[in-house]
This record gives C-alpha cells, sequence and structure tokens, in this order.
C-alpha cells in the first residue's frame, strides 16, 4: 500500500507546528483555520521548507529525515502542485505552463503529453490562449494539468478553489476527484472551507493553533 | 560639427561596454539576489562604487588596474600583443565599469521581486535550477533589467572621466564625443561643443522616456 508517512515539526519565525500522519492513496483534506500551520506542513512536503526535525517519507524513498541531514530536493520529489497563489507563468501559453512541468522527452513528446493533459482536465481549447486573460476556473483546470503532467505520485494542492464561484468549485472537486483516482495519487489537499472536505476527503487532518496534529479517519 | 567620428566611437564603445555590463550585471545581480550571506552586501557596495566614486578616481583605480606595469595589463597585452589602456578597448573597459552597477542595481530589486512562491513551484514540478532562472525568474525579471540595460547605455555613453584617465583624449582614436565636448569648449569651438551637447542630451532623453515607459506599464 502506498503510504506518505510526515512526522516533522515546521517552524517559521514565531510559529512552530507539529505534523504526524498517513497519507494513503486518495485525498487527504489538511483541514482547519488559517494560520494553524496547514500550508506550512505543505511546504514541508514539497521540499521549499526544511523542517525543524522529524521525516516525510513515501514509502522507501525519505524525502527528509533532520537526524539524518537528508533533505531531497523539491524537484526530486516526484510532485505535482497547483497554489491559489503563484499558479501559472502569465508569459507562457497554457500549453506551454503544462509541458515545462513534463519530466521526460523531448520537446515534441512534452507537448503531445501536456495536450493530452489538457484534454483530460477539458482545457485544449486554452491551450494557445493568453495565459493572462484567463478565468479563475481556466487557470485552475490549467494548473491540475500541470500539476499531474509529470506523472506525480503526491499531488499538493493549497486552497485549490478558493478564488472561484460555487459551480466552478463543484466541477472542479469532482475533477480533482477522478484524477486522483484514475492516476493512482496520494493528494493533500489543503482547506478551510468545509464543503471541500465533504466533497473530497477520504481522510482529514484537523489543524488547529498550537496543538499537535495527527491524522482521524 | 564635421568630424562625427567622436559620435560613432561613442555609440560602438557604449554598445559594446552595454553587451558586457549586461550579460555580467545580470550574472551578479543573480547571484546577490540568491546569496543568502552579509557577504552579499559587501559585495553590493564594492561593485555599486562606481556610482559614487567620482569618476577620474575610477579611472584612476582601472588605470592602476590595468595600466603597463600592472599584472593584469601585462597579460592582456601578452594575450593581445597591444596595451589595454589608452586604445578603444580601454574605453570599453571604462564604459563597462561605469554602466554595470545600474544593470546590477536594477537587475537585483528586479530579480529579488520575483514571488518565491512562482519559482518554488517550478522546481517542484521538476525543473533544475538554471531553468528555473532561464524560464520563471529572468524573464518575470526583465521589465527591472532592461530599465537597468538602458540605464547603463546611457551612463556608458555619457561618461567622461574614466574613459578620459583610461582611454586618454587621441583625437580619431580614443577621443569619445563628451570627450571631445571638453576638447571644444577648451578650444573655444562653439559649435562642435553644441552639437555634441545635443546629440548626447537627445539620446539621453530617449534613454529616459523609454525608461519611464517600462515602468509605467507596469501597472
Amino acid at each position: 500500500m502506498t503510504s506518505l508517512l510526515v512526522d516533522v515539526r515546521v517552524a517559521v519565525p514565531g510559529f512552530a507546528v507539529d505534523a504526524k500522519f498517513a497519507a494513503d492513496l486518495g485525498v487527504t483534506v489538511l483541514a482547519g483555520p488559517s494560520g494553524s500551520g496547514k500550508s506550512l506542513t505543505l511546504a514541508a512536503v514539497s521540499g521549499t521548507l526544511r523542517p525543524l526535525r522529524g521525516t516525510i517519507q513515501l514509502d522507501d524513498v525519505v524525502y527528509c529525515d533532520t537526524a539524518r541531514g537528508v533533505h531531497l530536493r523539491s524537484q526530486d520529489r516526484l510532485l505535482g502542485m497547483a497554489y491559489q497563489h503563484a499558479a501559472l507563468l502569465d508569459h507562457r501559453s497554457p500549453l506551454d505552463n503544462v509541458a515545462l512541468a513534463v519530466r521526460s522527452g523531448d520537446t515534441a513528446t512534452r507537448r503531445t503529453v501536456a495536450m493530452e493533459t489538457l484534454q483530460r482536465v477539458g482545457a485544449e481549447s486554452l491551450a494557445e490562449a493568453r495565459t493572462r486573460s484567463l478565468s479563475g476556473g481556466e487557470r485552475q483546470r490549467v494548473a491540475l494539468a500541470r500539476a499531474i503532467a509529470g506523472g506525480p505520485r503526491v499531488l499538493l494542492l493549497d486552497e485549490p478553489f478558493s478564488s472561484l464561484d460555487l459551480a466552478a468549485r463543484a466541477e472542479l472537486r469532482a475533477l480533482v476527484k477522478s484524477l486522483v483516482a484514475e492516476r493512482q495519487l496520494i493528494a493533500l489537499v489543503v482547506t478551510h472551507d468545509q464543503a471541500d472536505v465533504d466533497a473530497l476527503a477520504d481522510r482529514v487532518v484537523r489543524y488547529e493553533p498550537g496543538r499537535t496534529v495527527s491524522a482521524g479517519e | 560639427m564635421n568630424d562625427w567620428f567622436p559620435l560613432w566611437l561613442s555609440l560602438r564603445v557604449s554598445v559594446i561596454a552595454t553587451i558586457a555590463a549586461g550579460v555580467l550585471g545580470v550574472a551578479i545581480a543573480y547571484v546577490l539576489a540568491k546569496w543568502r550571506s552579509r557577504w552579499a552586501s559587501l559585495v553590493e557596495a564594492v561593485v555599486t562604487l562606481p556610482i559614487v566614486l567620482p569618476p577620474t578616481v575610477l579611472g584612476y583605480y582601472l588605470l592602476t588596474l590595468l595600466g603597463t606595469r600592472s599584472s593584469l595589463g601585462q597579460s592582456w597585452e601578452s594575450l593581445f600583443g597591444s596595451p589595454l589602456v589608452f586604445t578603444q578597448s580601454g574605453a570599453v573597459v571604462a564604459a563597462t565599469v561605469s554602466a554595470l552597477p545600474f544593470v546590477i542595481r536594477a537587475a537585483r530589486a528586479a530579480i529579488s521581486n520575483v514571488d518565491a512562491r512562482v519559482e518554488e513551484s517550478a522546481r517542484v514540478m521538476g525543473l533544475a535550477e538554471w531553468r528555473v532562472a532561464r524560464v520563471v525568474t529572468l524573464p518575470l525579471a526583465a521589465r527591472g533589467i532592461g530599465a537597468g540595460i538602458a540605464l547603463g547605455f546611457a551612463r556608458a555613453l555619457g561618461d567622461f572621466g574614466a574613459t578620459v584617465m583610461v582611454a586618454g583624449n587621441i583625437p580619431g582614436q580614443t577621443q569619445t564625443l563628451p570627450v571631445a565636448v571638453y576638447d571644444a569648449v577648451q578650444a573655444g569651438d562653439d559649435a562642435t561643443a553644441r552639437t555634441g551637447s545635443l546629440v548626447l542630451g537627445a539620446i539621453a532623453v530617449v534613454v529616459l522616456v523609454f525608461v519611464t515607459q517600462v515602468f509605467a506599464r507596469r501597472r
């Protein structure tokens, strides 16, 4: 059984969070109020932030083990991510954005894979659109395509639907759910929206300020 | 003005110097922006010196560093067969060093302003560091870098003090337009001084309008 084990203390100046949970295939939602350390946990998993102590491990691949001084680079963790902010490169077309995330093959192959991925998320008509002028929902679809185009094993989504209207949220939740099942992904979804939890979660990790966070079903 | 040599020399020297300062300056700015060390601010202070030093003093340093009796100057001479100082190459070096801090300061600020989360998401999707720089950081910093390069060009074109120290004032060989204006004033040749000054002034205005436009379009 594929599983991501997280047992870390993550800190930034003035704030620290202890998180301990296991995420299996399917969607694990990290839920809780803003400022409770959900995004910090994602940053530790993605490798952009070094935890103060602890381990992060995907099956037998150690992403991070502070005791042994192991810290795998973000590039080597086989992740896909779509964040609320900083999702797409506006100076590149949506197709380019997705193609950049394809990890192997020559340019033509990458573009083919990117196009297929855009089709999968229902965004093939946007391939050569001006990225800057996409709507929030369109951007999020392209961002999802980019997140899965590299064939990740772990998908990280940080408040992925917060800027969307209700109809777009419902559509994208369904899309995320089906992509995770189809591609056999471990998805960590950060949200403070209970509707996301209800619609997506196979497991929920509840965050509360100042408390050790651990998994519950 | 019946002799246009100084204008062509100035344009040639400042174009080459701008290319050199652009490549070197962006590379230094990138390292300074990414290097988390207190030494970074010391290095930045040193590379900024040409802005605040009197140009003649900067020229004197360069002359000392690159002159025929210095080891750098002697290596240059053994490599290219002629000295670096009092040549057009010397003028290029002086203009490059004068332009460099303008490129570095603007590029460093622009690179530091690029949203770190965009760079991080590029790393997470597997891009190697040099590709993050090429695909994400530098394109997003392009406006600031362009403005710095334009200012650097204007500075290179207008340099007097450092150029006259390092390249000298040899009419028809190393005499750039600002130096020619000075010469004309000394010789009481008002017409030449006026024409040269107008040309330099006009180019400076065009460059400044360009820089302002670049920043205005930034929203």
